[in-house]
C-alpha cells in the first residue's frame, strides 16, 4: 500500500477511535513477561516468558514436538489466568487430555472451535479484546484478522501464542517473538523410542535479541493409560551439558 | 415486654433452594450415602433424615432424589440471614430451614413479622409457618404446629410444652431410647424429672434436654453477623472433616469472591480464611500477598494451599473467605492496560457473543468423563460453554 | 502434544510375518514405519458395542510419531493420533 494511503488509513482510525486503536509496533508499550513456567522458552525470549500484550509464534514442522510444547503451555496459563482458551480450528485437533495429565486446571479452560477460518479470527480478535490471560491459536489464522489481533492485544495484555508449520509473511510479521523447533532425531528411553529431541530456536524478537537456542527433549507416554510423573518431561541441556528437570511436571500426578 | 422469639419454619434449604421439587415427593442425598433431607410428601411415606437413600427408595419410590450443594445453599442461608438481618438485632438461619428473629426491644414487633413471612415466602416460593415464644426452643416447637402462613403465638410455655414428645429434643437414637425406658415419653415427664437427674442418666445432653423441657432457654440464638469485609461464607451441616470435601467447598467459594472482585475491577492484597469449628474456638489463617489475587484459579491455588496442611481441632462448621485489603480499582486498570487479566463478564460476554452468532458449540468447557478409560474419546466431554 | 484424528482416518497398513505394521497408507500420511509400543484394548465388552482394538505406536519415515489401531472385530485400521 502507498505509504500516503497507509498514513491516511492510520490517521482515519485514530480519529475514530482514539489513540489506542491501532498503535506502531515501536510506540507499543514495554511488553512485561509472562513466565510459562518452561525454562527454555523463558530464556529464549529474552524477557523471561512470552510477552503480554502480543502476537507470540511456535513454528516447526509436524512431529517436532511444537503442539506438545503449546500444550505445556497451556497447561501452566490455566493455573494462573481465570480464563484460558484454546481455537482449535480443525475438529478434535486438540485432546484435553493431554494438558489434564500436565495439570491444568480444566474449569479456567474454555475450547473455541470455529467453524470457519474467518470465525477463528473473530474469535482471537473477540478474546483478545475482552481481555482474556491467555490464548492459544492451534491454526494460522486469516490475514485480515492478524491486525486487529496485534492491537487487541496490545490494549489488554493478553498473552496470544499461535502454533504454525511454517510462518506466512503476515503471521511473520504480526508476531512480537517466534521460536522455532527442528527435531534433530528421536531419543530412546529404555529400549523404547521416547519422544523427539529437538532445537529450539529464537527466530524473530522484537523485545529482545533473536537467536538464542536451546535443545529439548520430550518425552511421550509409554501406553494408553499414563503411568504418572514421568510424562510428559521436558529435559533441558543446556551449553554447560546440565540436565534440568521440567518444574511443576510431577504436580501433574 | 419479655424477651420474645419468632421463629419462621420453610423446607430445608436444599429443598427451598429448587423450587421445581414443590409439592412433589423429593429427597436430598447427602455426601455420605444418606437422607440429609426429604420433602414432606416424601416424609408422608416415611422417609427421614439419616436413613439410607436405598431405604428412602424403598418407602418412596416416585421421589426424586438430587444430591445437595453445600455451597448453594450456603449462599441461600446467607442471603435470608442478610434480609432477615434488617428487621430484628439478632437473626439466626440454619440450613434445616429454620429462622429465628429476637424481636427484644423492638417497637414494632408485628411489622418485624410480617416482614419475616414475606422474606421467608420469597426465598422458600411457599408459606412459611411461624412460632412466637419467649425463646427459640419453643418457638420452634410453635412453628411446625403453625398453618402455613400463620403464626401460632406461645403465652404460657411450660404448658405448651408439656404434652409434646420426647422426640422434639434433639437427641440421638440411643438416648430416646434410654428415655423410653425411663417411662419418659412427653416433654412434661422430662420436665418434671428435672435437670439433675436427666444429667445423671445422659450426660450434659440430659441436662439440656430437661432445661428444654422446663421451657428455660438454655440455649441462646447463635446470631448472624454480616461479613464487614468482601467475602464469601459456607455453613456446613452436618459439619465436615473431610479435606476433599473443604477443597470443594473452598473452590466454590473462591468462584463467588473472583466474581465480586471482577464486578469491582479489584484485586486481593489480603486473604483470610476463617474455619468455624464445632464446640471448639474458630480458626483462622491469614497473608498480604505481593501480587494480587483476582482469579478464581489464584484465589483457590492460596487457599488450598493452605487448607491442604491444615489440621482442624474438629470438624468444620463453616469456612469462610475474606479478603480485608483490596487493590484499588483504578490501579488495576492500569494493570490491564500493562497485562493482566479482564474482567471474567468480558471474557464470558464475549464468548456469549461469538456462540449467539455461530452456535453454542463454538465455545466448549472441559469436563472429565472416564478419565481412566484407555479410549481417548471417552476421558473429556467437551460441552457447551 | 498431538493431533486426536476425530473421526480417526481409514489407513491400509501392510504388516509383516509377525503382524507388525511395516507400511502404511492413507490421507494424508503414507510410508514405512517402525514400530514403537503395542497394546490391546478391550472396553464396553459388556454392551451391545463393545470396542476391541490393537493399537500400535509406530515411527512414520523415521520422523513421524503416530498411533494407529486395528479394529480386531472387522479388521480395518486407522490413524487416531499424531504426535507433534
Amino acid at each position: 500500500m502507498p505509504r500516503e494511503k497507509l498514513q491516511h488509513a492510520i490517521g482515519a482510525i485514530h480519529v475514530r477511535f482514539g489513540g489506542h486503536a491501532l498503535v506502531h509496533a515501536a510506540r507499543l508499550p514495554a511488553a512485561r513477561p509472562w513466565p510459562t513456567g518452561l525454562p527454555a522458552v523463558d530464556r529464549l525470549s529474552g524477557i523471561g516468558g512470552l510477552p503480554r500484550g502480543r502476537v507470540s509464534v511456535l513454528q516447526g514442522a509436524l512431529g517436532a514436538g511444537k503442539l506438545s510444547l503449546a500444550l505445556a503451555v497451556l497447561a501452566t496459563a490455566t493455573r494462573e489466568h481465570a480464563h484460558a482458551v484454546v481455537i482449535d480450528r480443525r475438529h478434535r485437533r486438540f485432546d484435553p487430555w493431554i494438558p489434564d495429565r500436565m495439570g491444568a486446571d480444566l474449569g479456567a479452560l474454555t475450547v473455541v472451535r470455529p467453524p470457519t477460518p474467518a470465525v477463528a479470527g473473530e474469535a482471537a480478535v473477540a478474546l483478545a479484546r475482552a481481555g482474556a490471560g491467555f490464548t492459544l491459536v492451534l491454526e494460522e489464522l486469516p490475514e485480515p484478522a492478524l491486525g486487529p489481533l496485534e492491537s487487541a492485544a496490545a490494549r489488554s495484555g493478553s498473552v496470544v501464542l499461535v502454533v504454525a508449520v511454517g510462518g506466512g509473511r503476515a503471521l511473520a510479521h504480526a508476531s512480537s517473538l517466534t521460536l522455532e523447533l527442528e527435531l534433530l532425531g528421536w531419543e530412546p528411553a529404555r529400549g523404547r523410542l521416547a519422544g523427539p529431541r529437538s532445537v529450539l530456536r529464537c527466530v524473530k524478537n522484537k523485545l529482545a535479541a533473536p537467536g538464542a537456542e536451546a535443545e529439548l527433549v520430550l518425552r511421550y507416554p509409554r501406553g494408553p493409560r499414563l503411568p504418572g510423573a514421568e510424562w510428559p518431561r521436558e529435559v533441558e541441556r543446556t551449553p554447560a551439558g546440565v540436565v534440568e528437570p521440567w518444574p511443576g511436571a510431577s504436580a501433574a500426578v | 415486654m419479655a424477651g420474645r422469639v419468632c421463629c419462621g419454619l420453610i423446607p430445608h434449604l436444599e429443598l427451598a433452594r429448587r423450587p421445581e421439587l414443590t409439592g412433589a415427593p423429593a429427597v436430598v442425598g447427602g455426601g455420605d450415602g444418606r437422607v440429609l433431607a426429604a420433602s414432606a410428601e416424601a416424609m408422608a411415606a416415611g422417609v427421614r433424615p439419616g436413613l439410607t437413600l436405598r431405604q428412602a427408595e424403598a418407602l418412596c419410590p416416585a421421589a426424586a432424589i438430587v444430591g445437595a450443594d453445600p455451597v448453594a445453599t450456603s449462599r441461600l442461608a446467607e442471603r435470608i440471614a442478610a434480609q432477615l438481618y434488617d428487621l430484628a438485632p439478632e437473626v439466626e438461619v440454619r440450613l434445616d430451614g429454620r429462622a429465628w428473629l429476637d424481636l427484644t426491644g423492638l417497637p414494632l414487633p408485628g411489622r418485624a413479622i410480617a416482614a419475616a413471612r414475606r422474606c421467608l415466602r420469597a426465598a422458600a416460593g411457599v408459606e412459611p409457618r411461624l412460632g412466637l415464644a419467649a425463646g427459640p426452643f419453643a418457638a420452634a416447637l410453635a412453628a411446625t404446629r403453625a398453618r402455613p402462613g400463620r403464626l401460632l403465638q406461645v403465652e404460657d410455655v411450660p404448658a405448651f410444652l408439656s404434652p409434646l414428645p420426647v422426640a422434639e429434643l434433639d437427641l440421638d437414637a440411643e438416648q430416646l431410647e434410654r428415655l423410653d425406658l425411663l417411662g419418659l415419653r412427653t416433654l412434661g415427664a422430662v420436665a418434671a424429672l428435672g435437670p439433675r437427674q436427666l444429667e445423671s442418666q445422659l450426660g450434659k445432653a440430659g441436662r439440656t434436654a430437661a432445661l428444654l423441657a422446663r421451657g428455660e432457654e438454655p440455649l441462646p440464638l447463635a446470631p448472624w453477623r454480616p461479613l464487614l469485609v468482601p467475602g464469601a461464607r459456607c455453613q456446613l451441616e452436618p459439619p465436615v472433616d473431610d479435606r476433599e470435601a473443604l477443597l470443594f467447598v473452598a473452590r466454590g467459594l473462591c468462584g463467588d469472591l473472583a466474581g465480586a472482585l471482577g464486578d469491582r475491577g479489584a484485586g486481593a492484597r489480603k486473604v483470610r480464611v476463617r474455619l468455624g469449628v464445632e464446640d471448639a474456638p474458630e480458626e483462622s489463617r491469614e497473608s498480604v500477598v505481593r501480587h494480587p489475587l483476582s482469579s478464581a484459579a489464584e484465589l483457590f491455588g492460596l487457599v488450598s494451599s493452605w487448607l491442604r496442611e491444615w489440621r482442624p481441632a474438629a470438624p468444620v462448621t463453616e469456612v469462610t473467605i475474606e479478603v480485608p485489603e483490596l487493590e484499588a480499582a483504578g490501579r488495576r486498570q492500569l494493570r490491564l492496560w500493562m497485562g493482566g487479566d479482564g474482567s471474567a463478564e468480558e471474557v464470558r460476554a464475549a464468548l456469549e457473543r461469538l456462540q449467539d452468532r455461530h452456535g453454542v458449540e463454538v465455545a466448549l468447557a472441559v469436563r472429565r468423563a472416564l478419565g481412566t478409560s484407555p479410549l481417548a474419546g471417552q476421558r473429556h466431554l467437551l460441552v457447551p460453554a | 502434544m498431538t493431533q486426536l484424528l476425530d473421526p480417526p482416518q481409514p489407513l491400509e497398513v501392510e504388516v509383516d510375518d509377525a503382524g507388525q505394521p511395516r507400511h502404511v497408507q492413507g490421507r494424508p500420511l503414507a510410508g514405512p514405519v517402525r514400530p514403537v509400543v503395542r497394546w490391546i484394548i478391550e472396553v464396553d465388552w459388556w454392551t451391545s458395542s463393545p470396542v476391541s482394538r490393537e493399537y500400535w505406536r509406530v515411527l512414520l519415515r523415521e520422523r513421524l510419531m503416530c498411533e494407529i489401531y486395528r479394529d480386531r472385530a472387522g479388521g480395518a485400521w486407522y490413524l487416531e493420533r499424531v504426535y507433534d
